[in-house]
């Protein structure tokens, strides 16, 4: 079970989020400063100089000024007026050239033509070159002498004797129907190919009065200020947006391109961690940006090539290890051939009669010879199945057959203790098997049990179908053992406390190569037992056998270190219940990553622990199963030599015991017989 | 005539103890025996010794063993081993050529001479 680690994610986002932030108010600063720089600009730009610059063309505010707008637009009006007269009148001439004053005069036509409306209040009017007025809206003036008027209007007068010459123009006052003298402006024109003059005249305040003007101006003024004050608002504006959308995209490509260059390889360096958890030393980081980052890479990659060399070393050494005990194993078995074979051509008396002592010594020395070959087998087979190297020989098989040929072979062995092996054997299919393999660990249960087993007992073998395969169960009424020891004794060279292993001439191996054999099948075996109440060994076959055997750690395996470092963490999560927990893990062979997350969930679920603790508990766990086996192989190996130079100094230790014991009785009996003598004295002391 | 004369073994063995031991015990029953040190030195010897069976030890230096053996046209022959063998790879080694015996090192002395005798004799 891989647990997923949560906090190392969340570093990243950190990251992006630092700088996203720090975009995020740059671009917040830019847009308030633009702000303030428009506000400014604005402010500055729409100032009285500006307005009255728009201003201009329209003119001032001054009363005069809008005045001579007015006369401006009043004499380009009038002077038109007269231009367009003088047309008409030139044509009317060209196509009756011959008409009299009076002819015209009556003329309905000419008249229309002459006399037009200018404006609302003016007209025009037609006069002589001598001066003589012929056409007038007023006939009592038609024939009038206008140089007559000369005293009374010499404004008047002097427009038209200039215009009796050429084209005139220019301001009279006039009295009007209300006695009201008022500005008047006439424009005249003489009418070409003949002796006439066209003028036009009107009052000038009949187009706007300078109030109205004023008003009208200043309107006009105003509007076409605010409307280039919002175009050059607008056109500022839109500058600004443009310039602020520019500078925040810039900011945030930058933060993206920053993100992405720290991100992305971190994210890579991630990468190739998770490929080095799993085992890959292969992996290395491919970095392309430079830099601090690029630095850190490489290190990284040469921290890697460090690592996968040691686990390269590690494996060559693994590899070295099991080839070199099934060497020595098979060097070490050489001698023992000529070994035994001479002493026992010695003891066949090959070379001369032998007494009693020196064949007891020979006997002794044989049966050492034996046990030696008998570890030094063991071993080898160790090695073998720890190598992967375990050999099977797969066939369909009924084990019934086997099972109870080899129930009829064990008889023989340890018969004088008259002990009874009935076999139950179930309903079990035939499946696909090594025979061989499977006596083998039947064999070594059963050895077990009969050297345990006391004298007239019984043993009892049942062999069932189970859920994933058949479950062989050997019970036998020995002595029995604690917890503890049927959790342990699966280990190379385990020795139950007070047990008869040794005197039985166990090789210390037995119960570590069945649990080889039956655990590369992925079948399972355990061992249930109380002290004085006997043992009950289990194991299971598979239906389906392993055929690719994996090389399987049985001796450097750590798993004593694991184990304690479970057993720790068990303790610490429930004290001494804790302890009892693990056993039992321990008894049915469930101290694995599986089965133990499994558990401290169960405990989770269950309400017994809070889901905080469970979750360091099983982070702690994880770490403890996937610590590197070097670390833990190193321990175990030095626990391994321990546990050897025990198993082979017990002898020394039972011999001097046996001695001191001996040595003990010895004083014990002579004190007691001092005691008895003395008594005897005294007694016959007493008595007499 | 040739039954009553003794029957010749020749044991091959890198090992000059387990020769000196094997001699001694197939001398005691009664067998003429006769040594080579590897594969090749058995080979040269043997049309001279024309031996009635061959004790080879199985791993020796030189021509490897199983080459040796298939040489080996007219004489029976009889494995030792030191390497714990399956009685698998027993039916294997027996079926090849002239192999009609093993026996697994370190031997018990009467169990190697009853072998022997059973081979010679049949």
């Amino acid at each position: 079970m891989r647990a997923d680690s949560p906090e190392k994610t969340e570093d990243i986002p950190l990251l992006q989020r630092i700088t996203f932030r720090v975009a995020a108010y740059s671009i917040l600063l830019i847009f308030l400063i633009m702000i303030s720089l428009l506000s400014a600009y604005l402010l500055i730009s729409v100032s009285e100089e500006e307005l009255i610059e728009e201003t201009e063309l329209f003119g001032n505010v001054s009363i005069e000024q809008t005045q001579d707008v007015v006369e401006e637009m009043s004499r380009n009006f009038i002077e038109h007026e007269a231009y367009r007269t003088e047309e008409l009148l030139h044509t009317f001439l060209k196509e009756n050239p011959s008409m009299s004053y009076d002819e015209l005069r009556e003329d309905t036509v000419f008249r229309s033509l002459a006399l037009n409306t200018v404006g609302e209040t003016g007209y025009s009017a037609v006069h002589t070159r001598d001066g003589i007025n012929i056409m007038h809206p007023n006939p009592d003036i038609e024939g009038y002498d206008l140089s007559r008027l000369s005293d009374e209007l010499p404004e008047f007068w002097d427009i038209i004797e200039m215009s009796l010459v050429k084209e005139a123009s220019g301001f009279y006052d006039w009295a009007d129907e209300d006695g009201i003298v008022r500005p008047k402006y006439m424009h005249c024109v003489p009418v070409e190919d003949s002796e006439l003059v066209v003028c036009a005249t009107t009052y000038l305040d009949e187009f706007y009065s300078p109030a109205e003007s004023l008003e009208r101006f200043m309107a006009l003024s105003m509007e076409r200020t605010k409307q280039s004050i919002y175009e050059r608002f607008n056109d500022t504006v839109i500058f600004f947006i443009m310039i602020f959308l520019v500078i925040m995209m810039a900011i945030i490509f930058v933060s993206f391109i920053t993100v992405k260059r720290i991100v992305v390889p971190i994210n890579k360096l991630q990468d190739v961690t998770d490929k080095v958890k799993e085992g890959n030393f292969d992996a290395r980081a491919e970095v392309k940006v430079g830099g601090e980052i690029r630095q850190l890479a490489e290190r990284f990659n040469e921290t890697l090539d460090a690592l996968s060399k040691m686990d390269s070393e590690r494996k060559q050494l693994e590899k070295a290890k099991t080839e070199f005990l099934s060497i020595t194993s098979h060097e070490l078995r050489s001698p023992m051939t000529p070994m035994k074979a001479q002493m026992q051509m010695l003891l066949k008396g090959y070379y001369g009669k032998l007494n009693k002592k020196q064949k007891e010594a020979l006997d002794i020395t044989l049966r050492n010879t034996d046990r030696l070959d008998k570890i030094i087998m063991d071993l080898l087979e160790v090695s073998r199945i720890e190598a992967g190297r375990l050999k099977f020989r797969f066939r369909k098989v009924d084990l019934k057959d086997h099972i109870e040929r080899l129930v009829e072979e064990m008889k023989g062995f340890k018969s004088e203790k008259n002990i009874n092996i009935k076999a139950d054997i179930g309903d079990i299919p035939e499946i696909e098997t090594d025979p061989d393999r499977i006596m083998q660990v039947l064999r070594n249960l059963l050895n077990n049990a009969l050297k345990f087993s006391p004298k007239n007992s019984e043993i009892n073998i049942k062999v069932r179908t189970a859920e994933n395969g058949i479950m062989f169960k050997v019970k036998d009424e020995g002595m029995g053992m604690t917890k503890k020891d049927a959790a342990n004794i699966f280990e190379p060279f385990y020795q139950v406390e007070h047990s008869l292993q040794r005197k039985e001439g166990g090789t210390g191996l037995g119960l570590t190569i069945c649990r080889g054999i039956i655990t590369s099948q992925n079948g399972r075996i355990w061992a249930e037992s109380s002290p004085g109440k006997g043992t009950t060994f289990y194991f299971t076959v598979p239906f389906e056998p392993v055929k690719e055997i994996k090389p399987l750690k049985l001796m450097f395996s750590g798993r004593a270190i694991m184990e304690d470092r479970i057993k720790e963490l068990f303790r610490n999560m429930f004290g001494p219940v804790g302890l009892n927990e693990f056993e039992d893990l321990k008894s049915r062979q469930e101290l694995d990553s599986k089965h133990v997350m499994g558990y401290i969930d169960y405990l989770q679920k269950s309400g017994v622990i809070s889901k905080n603790d469970a979750d360091s508990a099983k982070s702690r766990a994880e770490s403890i199963f996937t610590s590197t086996e070097q670390d833990m192989a190193e321990k175990a190996g030095a626990e391994f030599e321990n546990r050897i130079s025990e198993f082979f100094s017990e002898d020394k230790n039972s011999e001097r015991k046996n001695k001191d014991e001996a040595a003990e009785r010895k004083t014990a009996s002579e004190h007691s017989q001092k005691k008895e003598n003395k008594e005897d004295r005294t007694g016959k002391g007493k008595s007499n | 005539m040739r039954n009553m004369a003794k029957k010749k073994i020749m044991v091959v063995d890198d090992e000059p103890d387990n020769r000196q031991t094997v001699k001694t015990v197939l001398e005691k029953e009664g067998y003429e025996v006769v040594t080579a040190n590897s594969g090749d030195d058995c080979l040269e010897k043997l049309e001279k010794e024309n031996p009635d069976l061959i004790l080879m030890d199985i791993m020796m230096p030189g021509t490897p063993v199983r080459d040796v053996v298939e040489k080996i046209k007219d004489t029976k022959i009889a494995y030792l081993s030191v390497v714990r063998t399956s009685e698998a790879e027993k039916e294997d080694l027996l079926g090849q050529g002239n192999v009609v015996g093993f026996i697994q090192k370190p031997f018990d002395i009467d169990e190697l001479a009853s072998k022997v005798k059973d081979i010679v004799s049949e």
